[in-house]
């Protein structure tokens, strides 16, 4: 068996040992680029985990199926066509549970001299708490509105002066376009943490949605169902596949929210550009510790070539001790960042200061970081083959050097 | 440029009959680890490594199989007088002893032609002769060629031939 691989690599470890506080301040470094790669992409999964359960989970779910051309004009209802088959296909699909039935329109609330615009949606309510999470939220009263009340956001009641039991009229176009008033009673207050989401939303059963519009029995104007983000395009082809003969219109979150979604990848190209200044900063340390170690072992190297070493195992032996140093380091870094994520995980990060007005936060302002382990491989997988590209330039330059140069040196 | 460590301006080198000029430098590196082995006045050994292990660095290179390899590092470590230490960092080595690891090291793989810079200038009377005697039988039983610098009449008188320098150039009437 050839072992000359592993004599190369002896040499290259004991010559990172022999000058440990240079290979430490080296591994350091290293270790602190992959450390920052590591913590930073994890606390940016928790971020975009954040935003895509708030925007979800606060109304959208992550498909909505509609009629087609629903969005054009809310208050002229369209009901989905056939919504006993699409319920069936629901059911056959696993998604009851995760699939919230809605007819939807937009009303005007008044309460004695004060009145305010609003999004009415009638829901189903044991349905509606698979999707989204406003029944987490309620403040007082109840979540389940009972016939005859209303369920409204706590910033809508205050700024109406309304309180539980309190009657309030609503005023809307009903399925025939014609005018519809009703009163009902507040029955329960809800704070989702998003301000503006609470002034303009209004909960009632479904039923009296269809009584108060002059609706069908089972008409239905917005079924949203709550798809994990990374379930949503297998969920939304076998949408396609068993509704294929009706006349719908089915968006995933992506369409429904362009703004969250390109958020995210402005996200992802920050995170990105900081990680190539990151490790452009870190393979100009190694270059460098490589550089100083040629040049220092410029005699040793020429003795090597004198002894017949050719060029390219003299290139394995200089980037075999480059790898040592960044395998040292990610191991290091790694170990150092999955505690530090284990810690930001439970504890987070207390974002409340800077995001209590934002939709993307509704959910809450704690920020947890998630750690993928495809996301450590890859961050040890980009550590090493930027320890062997900044190893490769001083290996290649000692490669090419004359023999009798290198042993003429002092 | 006896070593191919270097070419001509002009003229060609011959080891063994093979040509030196217009070799790549991986055909030189080949042809300097097959038939030369090199004594070098200031040792040049791999730091990091065992007496054993300088040795058999080279031999290693030529590919020589494990078992082989050990039978040759421990006779030849042993003819030096290097028994006891084989196992010794050669940073831990008197200058003599590093001395020695280096001769061995350039005679192990059993080289065509060894260059040596003053090989016994380190050693005592007792070891430079054993090193001399080791020269003299790879000579005459291997037929290895020994080049030398030497200040050491002990060593000069072995030479078939001799060149005597004086400031760099030969001296009127050395052959």
């Amino acid at each position: 068996m050839n072992t000359l691989p592993f004599i190369h690599i002896r040499i290259a470890l004991r010559n990172i040992l022999r000058h440990r506080r240079r290979s430490l301040l080296t591994i350091a470094a290293v270790a602190f680029g992959i450390f920052c790669l590591i913590v930073f992409q994890a606390l940016k999964t928790g971020l975009h985990d954040k935003m895509l359960e708030s925007s979800l989970g606060l109304d959208m779910g992550g498909i909505q199926i509609h009629a087609p051309g629903y969005e054009m004009n809310m208050p002229l209802l369209r009901p989905l066509p056939e919504p006993e088959t699409i319920s069936d296909v629901l059911d056959r699909l696993g998604l009851h549970s995760s699939s919230a039935p809605r007819v939807k329109t937009t009303a005007l609330i008044l309460a004695g001299k004060r009145s305010s615009s609003v999004i009415l949606s009638g829901i189903a309510p044991d349905r509606e708490a698979g999707v989204t999470f406003i029944h987490r939220t309620i403040r007082a009263g109840n979540y389940v509105p009972a016939p005859g009340t209303l369920l409204m956001g706590k910033a809508l009641a205050t700024s109406l002066d309304l309180r539980p039991g309190d009657p309030v009229d609503i005023l809307a176009q009903d399925s025939f376009g014609q005018p519809a008033r009703t009163r009902l009673t507040v029955g329960g207050l809800f704070e989702s943490g998003l301000r503006r989401f609470d002034l303009a939303h209004v909960y009632l059963s479904i039923d009296d949605a269809r009584t108060f519009l002059d609706t069908e029995p089972n008409d239905v104007t917005e079924i949203a169902i709550g798809t994990r983000p990374e379930a949503v395009d297998a969920t939304v082809a076998k949408l396609h596949d068993a509704l294929a003969g009706l006349d719908l219109q089915i968006r995933t979150y992506r369409e429904l929210a362009p703004d969250l979604v390109q958020l995210m990848e402005l996200n992802n190209a920050t995170f990105n550009l900081l990680i190539i200044i990151v490790f452009t900063i870190v393979a100009m340390g190694i270059a460098n510790t490589m550089t100083t170690v040629i040049f220092e072992r410029f005699r040793e190297l020429g003795t090597l070539a004198a002894l017949g070493t050719n060029p390219g195992q003299i290139v394995f032996l200089i980037v075999a001790e480059s790898a040592l140093l960044g395998m040292m380091a990610a191991l290091l870094g790694s170990m150092a960042a999955v505690l530090a994520c284990s810690w930001l995980a439970v504890h987070g990060i207390d974002l409340s200061h800077f995001t209590s007005s934002n939709q993307y936060f509704a959910a809450g302002s704690l920020l947890r970081a998630r750690l993928a382990a495809g996301d450590i491989l890859t961050a040890n997988a980009v550590t090493l083959l930027t320890a062997l590209a900044a190893g490769i330039f001083p290996a290649i330059r000692a490669a090419r050097m004359k023999p009798v140069d290198a042993l003429r040196s002092v | 440029m006896m070593g191919v460590l270097d070419v001509p301006t002009y003229g060609t080198v011959r080891i063994d009959g093979h040509p030196t000029d217009g070799l790549s430098r991986t055909a030189a590196a080949l042809l300097r680890r097959d038939l030369i082995g090199f004594v070098f006045q200031s040792f040049n050994l791999i730091q990091v490594l065992t007496a054993w292990e300088n040795v058999e660095y080279g031999l290693i290179l030529k590919g020589m199989p494990t078992g082989r390899r050990t039978s040759v590092i421990r006779d030849i470590l042993g003819a030096v007088g290097l028994g006891d230490k084989m196992r010794t960092r050669v940073t831990r080595l008197s200058g003599g002893e590093q001395q020695r690891v280096a001769i061995a090291r350039a005679v192990a793989g059993s080289p065509k032609v060894v260059l040596a810079d003053e090989p016994t200038a380190n050693l005592d009377t007792k070891t430079g002769l054993a090193i001399i005697e080791l020269f003299r039988t790879m000579n005459r039983e291997r037929g290895t060629t020994f080049i030398f610098s030497s200040h050491d009449p002990r060593m000069t008188g072995l030479a078939h031939r001799t060149v005597t320098l004086i400031d760099g150039r030969r001296a009127p009437g050395s052959t």
